[in-house]
């Protein structure tokens, strides 16, 4: 093992390597883009940016667990249309309308833990299932369309979503908050060391007596729990219940999210303050094609070739650094 | 006793005979609940329906089979469809258009057969990737919009339209391509390396199976199938459009794990059963005016359903391995 560098050095390690590359994508769209630079769209970004963290925050550890979830962002589009029906249709109270709407949220979650956990049904085929199944249900429930909703009713989410302290968005407040208790949670509990055990060897685990199944199904429970919460967000900032949120862009922007994230701090291992990184670069570098107007096929393949660099990197280092143990051995 | 005289029809064609039950009785059911279902025009439309997404399950079976997945061919079809309509509109002959599309298409699939097979990065995301990557090229062409210039006076859509002996191109076409899978699968030993490679790589590498070529080749057929399907759809519709594959993506896996929950292993014949069984209930929906989207959650539901019939034998061991076989793969680059 190397010495671990002091001081200012420390911050120039190769796992820090992202984080400059995000600064200076901020600096230099700045110094060239007039519209870039404004604290209008600075602040956007920050805003949108913290309702996409939130969203592929429990993401990041189900991929790091060894498992997928694509049903997320379609569970975050159900929550929004549930809420919205059940206020607009049924007549609920908005508080009521939220509660439901994140239970039903957090139902497909209990559907996908129990298939991956107890029936060993590949997680990646079963969210496919549970998230057409849920995106179908969005749009039965508004017939296809999207479903507008007062924003008066839900005035408390309203102002969490769009409220500000000293300039700064209290969603992105509330956004780092959650993503540095999680890392506590994540580097500093027994509840992290499980997951990475879990995700460096399934069999080593289960035989150091971790309760493989439980631990699995609770995973899944929470990530669509905070996809849920997202969807909620995402209702006060739409304005309004859909069925696919982003157009069906979220799934892929999530996941290039977590494994841009897996190039930071904790190299090779999806972490969480990797994928916060991963979610504002992606957003500063989709903000700032949208400014320059560029055309869509650009975005997408912006999005692809990102999504393919940072899988690309995470598993041919990881491959060096297994070949180079085995070496050693 | 009761039990008895299902024992004497044998092993194998219990599932096929419990599949064509199932068949037949949705299709007594909705000829019932709407006159015109079982009219000649409808089977027709049926028919015509079921080849194109049997197309995408097709490509996708393939995959299935040497123990990956593929979530990009949805995508990547589009790109070929587009192509082909793009050429056509700028007055190239129809079959050089067509295999200008295929190409487009198989160059995908090897990219993506060499990113898996052989550099083996993970399946799932490389191929989310590449599709996002393929979608990005297949809006190049008109910015999104239907390219519908020359559709009608090219001939492509004779593709849909044209009638061999009474029976519909595409539904010929279909036949002819299960036919040629199933003996590549089934009836040759291409096949038997095929599944061993999915089955167990260590395995199937010490046995001398060239194990990155079949990758490469599963995910390549996979994408031609695609793009296949997706030229027959844009014909069907009398104009390339970006979106033609994208529905196509959560029936094909639904065909091949309803295939291989009765027949216990992903299968061509198995395959096809099911692409019939799907195609036929959407068929019946569609004569009822159910909207799209109930049909969209009774695919998945048939998903979850298959799947849960399935894993306790297919999905288990077939992919079960493979997670458990992590250590192998280590070795193997050590080496």
């Amino acid at each position: 093992m190397m010495p671990s560098p002091h001081g200012l050095r420390r911050l120039f390690q190769s796992r820090f390597n992202l984080l400059w590359l995000l600064l200076s994508m901020v600096v230099v769209f700045s110094l060239t883009s007039r519209a870039f630079r404004t604290p209008e769209n600075l602040l956007e970004i920050l805003q949108s940016s913290g309702i996409t963290a939130i969203l592929v925050l429990g993401l990041t550890w189900i991929v790091a667990i060894g498992e997928m979830d694509i049903s997320f962002a379609d569970v975050a589009a159900l929550v929004t249309m549930l809420t919205a029906s059940l206020a607009v249709k049924s007549h609920l109270p908005i508080g009521l309308a939220l509660l439901v709407a994140f239970l039903g949220g957090s139902l497909i979650g209990v559907i996908n833990g129990f298939m991956t956990a107890y029936m060993k049904i590949p997680s990646l085929i079963g969210t496919i299932a549970t998230g057409y199944a849920a995106k179908a249900v969005a749009k039965i429930l508004g017939g296809g369309k999207p479903l507008p909703i007062e924003s008066g009713g839900s005035g408390i989410v309203y102002g969490f979503v769009y409220g500000e302290v000293l300039g700064i968005p209290i969603l992105f407040i509330a956004t780092l908050a959650i993503y540095f208790f999680c890392r506590f949670l994540q580097d500093q509990t027994a509840m992290g060391q499980h997951l990475y055990a879990l995700g460096e060897n399934r069999q080593a685990a289960r035989e150091a007596g971790i309760k493989e199944p439980r631990i699995i199904f609770y995973y899944f429970i929470l990530c669509s729990m905070l996809a849920s919460i997202a969807g909620i967000l995402s209702t006060a900032q739409l304005g309004s219940g859909v069925s696919e949120i982003g157009g069906g862009t979220l799934t892929i922007q999530g996941f290039t999210a977590v494994f841009l994230g897996v190039m930071v701090v904790k190299a090779g291992k999806p972490n969480v303050i990797g994928t916060l990184i991963g979610v504002i670069m992606l957003t500063v570098l989709m903000n700032w094609i949208t400014l320059l107007g560029l055309r869509t096929y650009i975005v997408w393949l912006a999005r692809g070739s990102l999504l393919l660099i940072g899988v690309g990197i995470v598993t041919l280092s990881s491959y060096e650094r297994k070949a180079h143990r085995l070496q050693v051995r | 006793m009761t039990r008895k005289p299902l024992k004497m029809i044998s092993e194998d064609s219990r599932p096929v005979l419990i599949f064509l039950m199932l068949l037949v009785a949705i299709f007594v059911v909705f000829s019932f609940l709407h006159r015109e279902f079982l009219s000649t025009r409808n089977i027709s439309n049926l028919l015509k329906h079921a080849s194109v997404s049997s197309m995408f399950a097709l490509g996708a079976l393939f995959v299935v089979v040497v123990g990956h997945f593929d979530l990009s061919f949805h995508l990547v079809c589009s790109l070929s469809g587009m192509t082909t309509s793009f050429l056509i509109a700028n007055n190239v002959p129809v079959l050089p258009s067509i295999a200008a599309g295929l190409a487009a298409g198989a160059v995908f699939g090897f990219c993506n057969g060499i990113a898996i097979g052989k550099m083996r990065l993970p399946d799932m995301v490389t191929t989310i990737a590449t599709g996002a990557i393929a979608w990005g090229f297949a809006w190049i062409y008109s910015d999104g919009s239907y390219i519908w210039k020359n559709a009608t006076t090219s001939g492509i859509l004779l593709l849909n339209d044209a009638l061999i002996f009474g029976i519909p191109l595409p539904v010929i076409l279909m036949l002819a391509m299960y036919f040629l899978a199933n003996v590549v699968l089934h009836w040759s030993r291409f096949g038997r390396c095929f599944y061993s490679t999915g089955e167990n790589r260590v395995a199937a590498i010490f046995s001398g199976v060239r194990v990155r070529a079949y990758i490469i080749a599963a995910f390549m057929i996979c994408a031609v199938l695609a793009s296949v399907g997706a030229i027959m759809g844009n014909a069907s519709q009398g104009s390339g459009s970006v979106r033609v594959g994208m529905v196509y993506l959560l029936p094909a896996y639904a065909t091949i794990f309803l295939g291989s929950a009765i027949f216990k292993k992903p299968t061509v014949y198995g395959t096809f059963l099911a692409a019939l069984f799907i195609s036929t209930m959407l068929n019946g929906f569609t004569l009822m005016a159910v909207p799209y989207y109930y049909s969209d959650f009774m695919i998945g539901l048939v998903l979850i359903v298959a799947l849960a019939l399935s894993s306790s034998m297919v999905v288990r061991t077939r992919f079960g391995t493979r997670r458990a076989g992590g250590g192998e793969s280590r070795k193997e680059v050590a080496q």
